[in-house]
């Protein structure tokens, strides 16, 4: 019998044995609890008009502009957030737990917060924006490039820590294996390495991703909210929730669907069996 | 099978916590349960004026606290339907106040303010009037269609045929202001009493009265607050001829005579 | 086609120090106890263990010389290694697996995957190429592991206790396999185990390491018959003492004398087989020259024998038949009688 099949049937066991009911009523509440909003959101959806309401072209741009700035920033993420991960679980730099902390900062930075900490590096009077604008002409607030940055910031950190954490667990002997087998560095990541965690990887881009689409704060404060250029479908919905209810619920319940999905999706990934 | 059932249910709390966090920043603020206090929900361009108000208030009214509540009359409203506890609504626009006629008493208007651009301190771009809000060089920053300042801004525009495109949209007026004191954005369209509420980061550059709208100012007690009696006097406060010289002080400019 | 090998490590507890050499045609087997270093031996010399101190070359090329701060990275070493726990690729099918160290070297994806193929047909897999690891069993994935480390011609085949992660059922069959496709690999062969028949049937040479050390060298036959530390008397199942000989008596390290028959002098071991000793309720007359006193502890089956620890003036285990032992009451742990011949204690210089 497989690792998994033994694993389930021992999960099921345990189960029919039964949890206290101390555990019980308060893990209902917090059903309840959670699943209330969500229900007032279902219950209040205009579902004949739904299709209408989706179709409306404000709602296709924010909805399109939120797909290419979620993906513009996992793809990011992914670009450089791997290669840390990679050096976070295996290289003893001086100096790692400070980066580390720093890969974590804006999990836990309330995202105006991070809004305006990239306005003050990227911005047009910024650290860092100052020479870009002044060296290449590149401005970054008020641009889709600026809103796919600020998803980036807050969304990364999702990334790199699944990541880490899957690098740590992997048995690093596969990867002596491979070049006994006589494969370098770049061929073990490649061949050995990646697949081995693909699990994990997938786990946090999924994460990743979720957390891009959602993104409020930072994007509002640092690139703005102008339609079809910055205006994703949070801010669509902040805006719209003041004049046009139906179009904000019915934004509403795509981002819900999608965070529910990748979540239900996730399940098995979020607690990893050993 | 329950286990993986528990699992779903705490990684939906988890999904949620993060949620809030990250969620809107906006934070009705909670209910004024004793009647030493009331709440006014005010509009952003109302801060300075009315933050000054407040303690006189106080003063006047045997120790009654107010409690403020600035945002953009348009998202003011909407809390005031969904239920937030207000005592007082003073609006920007009578639109605004008109969503929620059901809700309060009769409005009357209290101050007027116009508009103004807003550029940074100095004028660097040299921006004499509003046709030069046109111009491509310039990023000009805007109150979003849905709050009053911006709808006036637009009203603006479109009266005086000129056309302008924002770089962004700000869900408040006082945003607008952020925007261009930090240097990110040239200039914008906010109320005279922004510009002064600006200080020295900000300067303003006239729009002539031709071009100007007229912002009007109605203030009304809510009718499901839990004071009305220090409502009123909030109101008749804001009515008052020490009100008027308040709301003068920051440049508003008395309600139009009808 | 030799190895050469001198290597210098710490590790934890460990202190490897071993000088080691693998002539052509050769299949070294190193044994000894857990713990000894056999494993740790083997990772440097494939370079998966950093070497303090040491220098090793195979068919003439240097792979490591740290006085010279040369160091052949593994990826470059002509090895192959088959990892106690085969630690096949979860991802990929045994075909693959065994394609990997080609496909790593640059060879094209089809030829690849027909030398592999090849490969596993001659260990007789050829309609498992596509199962993965998992749907495997110890064996198959053994003869996998054991291709996928031969496919690419090593010229050094080290095994890390291939047969240890088999049940005892399969051990058998699969140590046959293992013998016919050693024997026919032409290159320098290392194999590490701890299990004595498995060192006993495979080795051409035995290599004893025990706590970092080499402790002695041989054949099975050699290393048997004259065992030179208490793990290899233990494994082989004799009476080992190390004493001062002097003409034809030993004063043993542990106590006590023992009479000889060959005429020695020095440090020197002496081996006295169990079936040699003797045992009486009382004091024996005749011959023997080696009598004394002990009581009898720990009694132990032993096929259809039993085996039991006299401790006396010499502690010596004595292996007798059931009904010897009901009758000398030896379960009682009373007083009993050993005697040993002169001509049956072997002894042979430290």
């Amino acid at each position: 019998m497989t690792g998994t099949a033994r694993r389930r049937r021992r999960r099921a066991a345990t189960a029919r044995a039964g949890a206290p009911i101390l555990l019980v009523v308060p893990a209902v509440l917090a059903v309840v609890f959670l699943a209330i909003p969500l229900l007032g959101l279902l219950g209040q959806t205009p579902w004949r008009n739904l299709a209408a309401e989706l179709a409306a072209p404000k709602v296709q741009t924010a909805l399109r502009l939120s797909l290419v700035c979620s993906l513009g920033a996992v793809a990011i993420s992914i670009l450089v957030g791997v290669p840390l991960a990679f050096l976070l679980a295996r290289v003893e730099f001086p100096g790692r737990n400070l980066v580390r902390a720093l890969t974590t900062l804006p999990m836990v930075l309330p995202p105006v917060v991070g809004g305006v900490a990239l306005l003050l590096a990227f911005g047009r009077r910024g650290l860092a924006g100052q020479w870009l604008d002044r060296a290449f002409g590149i401005t970054l607030p008020f641009t889709t490039a600026g809103a796919i940055l600020a998803e980036a910031f807050v969304a990364m950190p999702f990334l790199v820590i699944t990541t880490e954490a899957g690098l740590r667990a992997m048995d690093r002997r596969f990867e002596d294996a491979a070049t006994t087998l006589g494969a370098g560095r770049w061929t073990t990541f490649r061949r050995v390495t990646l697949p081995l965690i693909a699990p994990s990887l997938g786990a946090g881009v999924a994460l990743c991703w979720a957390r891009a689409l959602g993104e409020f704060g930072a994007t509002i404060t640092f690139a703005g909210n102008l339609p079809g250029t910055t205006q994703t479908m949070p801010l669509a919905v902040y805006l719209a929730l003041e004049n046009d209810l139906q179009a904000a619920i019915a934004l509403s319940l795509v981002l819900l669907v999608v965070s529910l999905a990748v979540l239900i999706g996730l399940r098995d990934r979020w607690f990893p069996t050993a | 099978m329950l286990r993986s059932w528990i699992r779903s249910a705490v990684a939906l709390l988890v999904a949620a916590m993060l949620a809030a966090a990250c969620g809107s920043d906006d934070q009705p603020s909670a209910g004024s349960s004793a009647s030493t206090e009331i709440k006014v929900f005010a509009a952003a361009s109302l801060t300075a004026a009315f933050s000054e108000l407040g303690p006189q208030f106080t003063a006047a009214n045997g120790g009654t606290k107010v409690t403020f509540n600035f945002a953009g009359s348009q998202a003011l409203a909407t809390q005031i339907q969904q239920g937030a506890p207000a005592d007082v609504f003073a609006s920007a626009d009578t639109t605004s106040m008109d969503k929620v006629k059901d809700l309060v008493g009769t409005p009357q208007v209290f101050a007027s303010n116009q508009l103004q651009i807003v550029v940074e301190k100095g004028n660097p771009k040299g921006v004499k009037g509003l046709g030069d809000l046109a111009s491509a060089d310039l990023k000009v920053v805007l109150a979003a269609p849905e709050v009053p300042a911006g709808r006036y801004a637009q009203q603006a525009l479109d009266q005086a045929g000129i056309i302008v495109k924002p770089v962004s949209q700000e869900d408040s007026v006082k945003a607008v202001v952020t925007k261009v004191s930090l240097g990110e954005a040239d200039a914008g369209i906010v109320y005279t009493t922004d510009v002064t509420a600006g200080g020295d980061t900000v300067d303003g550059v006239d729009i002539p009265a031709v071009q100007n709208v007229t912002a009007t100012y109605p203030i009304a007690t809510v009718k499901a607050g839990s004071n009305q009696a220090k409502a009123q006097a909030f109101m008749d406060l804001v009515l008052s001829s020490q009100g008027q010289q308040v709301l003068e002080s920051y440049g508003f400019l008395p309600p139009p005579t009808s | 086609m030799s190895l050469e090998a001198r290597v210098e490590l710490t590790l934890g507890q460990l202190h490897l120090h071993v000088d080691l050499a693998v002539a052509t045609g050769e299949l070294v087997v190193l044994l000894g106890p857990n713990g000894a270093g056999k494993t740790t031996l083997l990772l440097a010399l494939a370079g998966l263990a950093t070497v303090e101190d040491g220098r090793v070359v195979l068919d003439g090329d240097v792979l490591e010389d740290t006085g010279a701060g040369v160091r052949v990275p593994t990826e470059r070493r002509p090895i192959g290694f088959v990892f106690q726990d085969y630690l096949l690729f979860p991802h990929l099918s045994a075909l693959e697996n065994v394609a990997f160290g080609l496909r790593a070297r640059g060879v094209p994806r089809a030829e690849a995957r027909r030398r592999a193929g090849a490969w596993l047909e001659r260990v007789g897999l050829a309609e498992h190429a596509s199962s993965r690891p998992r749907a495997l069993s110890g064996g198959q994935a053994q003869r996998v592991a054991l291709a996928r480390a031969m496919v690419a011609d090593p010229r050094l085949l080290l095994l890390d206790e291939p047969l240890a992660a088999l049940d005892v059922a399969s051990r058998s069959e699969v140590r046959r396999d293992l013998r016919r496709h050693l024997a026919s690999f032409d290159g320098t062969r290392l194999l590490v185990t701890h299990d004595p028949l498995e060192a006993m049937t495979l080795a051409d040479r035995l290599v004893v390491l025990e706590r970092g050390r080499v402790t002695q060298t041989g054949t099975a036959v050699e290393v048997s018959a004259r065992p030179r530390s208490r793990y290899v008397a233990e494994l082989v199942g004799v009476n080992l003492f190390r004493g001062l000989a002097d003409g034809h008596t030993v004063q043993l390290a542990a106590g006590g004398t023992l009479v000889v028959a060959d005429d020695c002098h020095g440090e020197v071991f002496a081996a006295v087989h169990p079936h040699a000793v003797a045992l009486h309720r009382h004091p024996p007359e005749g011959t023997p020259r080696n009598v004394w006193a002990g009581t009898a502890e720990n009694l132990e089956a032993a096929g259809d024998r039993v085996r039991v620890r006299v401790a006396g003036t010499v502690t010596i285990v004595a292996e007798v038949t059931p009904a010897a032992a009901a009758e000398l009451r030896l379960a009682d742990g009373g007083p009993v009688w050993a005697a040993v011949k002169a001509t049956e204690v072997t002894v042979y210089p430290a």
